[in-house]
């Protein structure tokens, strides 16, 4: 009876240990998750890689996603530049003309420089630029 | 906050004024006509025009010699007050085609060139018909202003109603058996509706018909005349079986599915009532025109019900980034197909329709998978409450071992 009462009790504190560990895991654990060095940026300031500096030849451009949006990089002989590849008119999706060295959009015909500018067709304003940098040889596109 | 910016505000405001009515003095001055005739309504019309900017005076316009006290000689032989409407267009023309002095201003010197071949110009050099539309009629006489200023009768917001002065009169427009609608009907178009909202890009009536070369497009020019703006829709139209017509003047072109004064937006229902009017005994072409208008309404209808569940998962707090880049994929592929329609060819249309498709697809299968993370959560809930509610029933079982401990 004795023997039996013992087992029991241990068992109980083994259940009510095991249950404050895993109690206190849930507590700690974002605790370290905050201390811990950050490892990507909130959505507001985001930064993100078109790819190695020797991925793109003169001329070309890319589309990466930034924020949900797409965004063109382009490496002109003067360095890199990143627009919006939303089109002002529409919202289309626009790509690279590599023949015209413009940014094309294949809905209307609407074109823009490498300035951004509106050169032809009906958009109505120009392609918002967006900030890009070198690092480390990485092409780095920042949203804000 | 720069504290000179009032102080420096105020200089500017002051030299203006004062530029502005030192310019006025000056061409007071200069103008001897207004010291007799002091109309004071005109004075003030014509002070505020453009012309009287441009330093120009009476006498620029009307000739004579204001500082001769004899009336003979007041009335020199160049004086003039025009009383018909070619003088009009001879007197405007006298500096208006002058390259040397519309040169400073960027002004071109063919207007007149362009009126004579204007209908307004056909009818006043050709028949002398004194009703139609001359410079001053559409301009203003003293009161003229630059087209840029929002008070111009030509100012982009203002052109309906200017034209209309003559286009909306019924009786004028018997005459010339001319419908006096029009205006009406283009204030209900959707050009209308974007100038209304304050887009001076907006086609206006000058913009199809233009402005001094004034006159309604012939059949064959439909096409161009709406390309001019619509560019990508004109390039893929003459690809179409259509375009060889249109050209030859057998087919009205765009005007013939859209419409043209009150055009509106378009819409699926555009297949249904536009194509029957030349194909409603060609079964043949209303296959065309069904598989197309099926493709379209496919495309559009997964697309929208792409959207709407992408809005409510976004709405509901999900991270749907990559959804919302390929719903603008799907939006891209669909918005090319609406252009494309216009060359009937099938064959260019399904791939299109086909990307359209998988882009909804994959914008599909995203937010499924942040459905199914959300529900998973939400049933992870389950195991947690439970474990709360057993952590709950141990610390109660142990209280009371330790009150049965302790003899309580």
């Amino acid at each position: 009876m004795n023997s039996k009462n013992i087992h029991r009790r241990t068992f109980l504190d083994w259940l009510l240990g095991g249950g404050l560990v895993v109690w206190a895991i849930g507590f700690v654990a974002p605790v370290v998750a905050y201390l811990w060095p950050a490892q990507r940026r909130g959505p507001g300031t985001q930064t993100v890689s078109a790819g190695k500096q020797q991925d793109f030849a003169e001329w070309q451009a890319k589309i990466v996603a930034l924020n949900g949006q797409p965004v063109i990089v382009v490496r002109t002989p003067q360095g890199f530049r990143a627009f919006s590849a939303v089109c002002t008119h529409l919202g289309c999706i626009v790509c690279w003309d590599a023949q015209r060295h413009l940014i094309a959009c294949p809905c209307h015909a609407g074109a823009f420089d490498i300035a951004g500018r509106v050169v032809a067709g009906p958009p109505p304003r120009p392609l918002p630029e967006f900030g890009v940098a070198v690092v480390n040889n990485e092409v780095m596109v920042k949203s804000a | 906050m720069n504290l000179f910016l009032p102080s420096l505000i105020y200089r500017r405001a002051s030299a203006a004024l004062l530029l502005l009515t030192a310019g006025s003095w000056l061409v007071a001055a200069e103008d001897f006509c207004l010291n007799c005739h002091d109309h004071q309504k005109q004075r003030e019309q014509f002070l505020g025009s453009a012309h009287a900017q441009a330093g120009v005076i009476c006498r620029d316009c009307h000739g004579g010699d204001a500082k001769a006290k004899d009336e003979t000689a007041h009335l020199a032989a160049d004086f003039q007050r025009p009383d018909n409407k070619k003088a009009i267009a001879a007197m405007c023309a006298r500096c208006h085609s002058d390259v040397r002095r519309m040169n400073p201003y960027g002004l071109s010197t063919d207007q007149l060139d362009h009126y004579k071949t204007s209908k307004h110009g056909e009818q006043l050099f050709g028949k002398n018909d004194q009703k139609v539309a001359v410079c001053t009629d559409c301009h203003g006489v003293h009161n003229i202003l630059k087209a840029r200023s929002p008070q111009s009768p030509t100012h982009p917001s203002n052109i309906p109603r200017t034209c209309g002065h003559c286009h909306s009169n019924a009786t004028l427009m018997a005459g010339y058996k001319l419908r006096s609608d029009v205006v009406e009907q283009y204030q209900t178009s959707h050009h209308a509706h974007l100038l209304q909202k304050g887009d001076l890009s907006a086609p206006t009536c000058v913009t199809c018909h233009g402005n001094h070369g004034a006159r309604p497009p012939g059949v064959a020019e439909v096409s161009q005349v709406c390309g001019k703006c619509h560019v990508r829709q004109a390039e893929l139209f003459g690809k179409s079986p259509h375009a060889e017509p249109a050209a030859l003047g057998l087919f009205g072109g765009c005007i013939s599915c859209h419409g043209n004064h009150g055009i509106q937006k378009a819409s699926l229902d555009l297949f249904a009532e536009a194509c029957v009017k030349c194909h409603a005994k060609d079964a043949k072409q209303l296959g065309v025109r069904d598989q197309i208008a099926g493709l379209l309404r496919q495309t559009t209808t997964d697309y929208e019900s792409a959207a709407a569940k992408v809005r409510e998962a976004t709405r509901r707090g999900l991270a749907t980034d990559d959804e919302q880049l390929q719903l603008q994929e799907a939006h891209t592929q669909l918005t090319q197909l609406e252009a494309l329609q216009h060359t009937l060819a099938i064959s260019l249309l399904q791939p299109v329709a086909v990307r359209a498709e998988t882009a909804v697809k994959e914008t599909l299968k995203g937010v499924a998978w942040l459905e199914n993370v959300e529900n998973w959560k939400r049933r992870a809930l389950i195991p947690i409450w439970a474990f709360l509610v057993v952590m709950a029933g141990l610390f109660a079982a142990k209280r009371r071992q330790i009150d049965k401990r302790e003899g309580k």
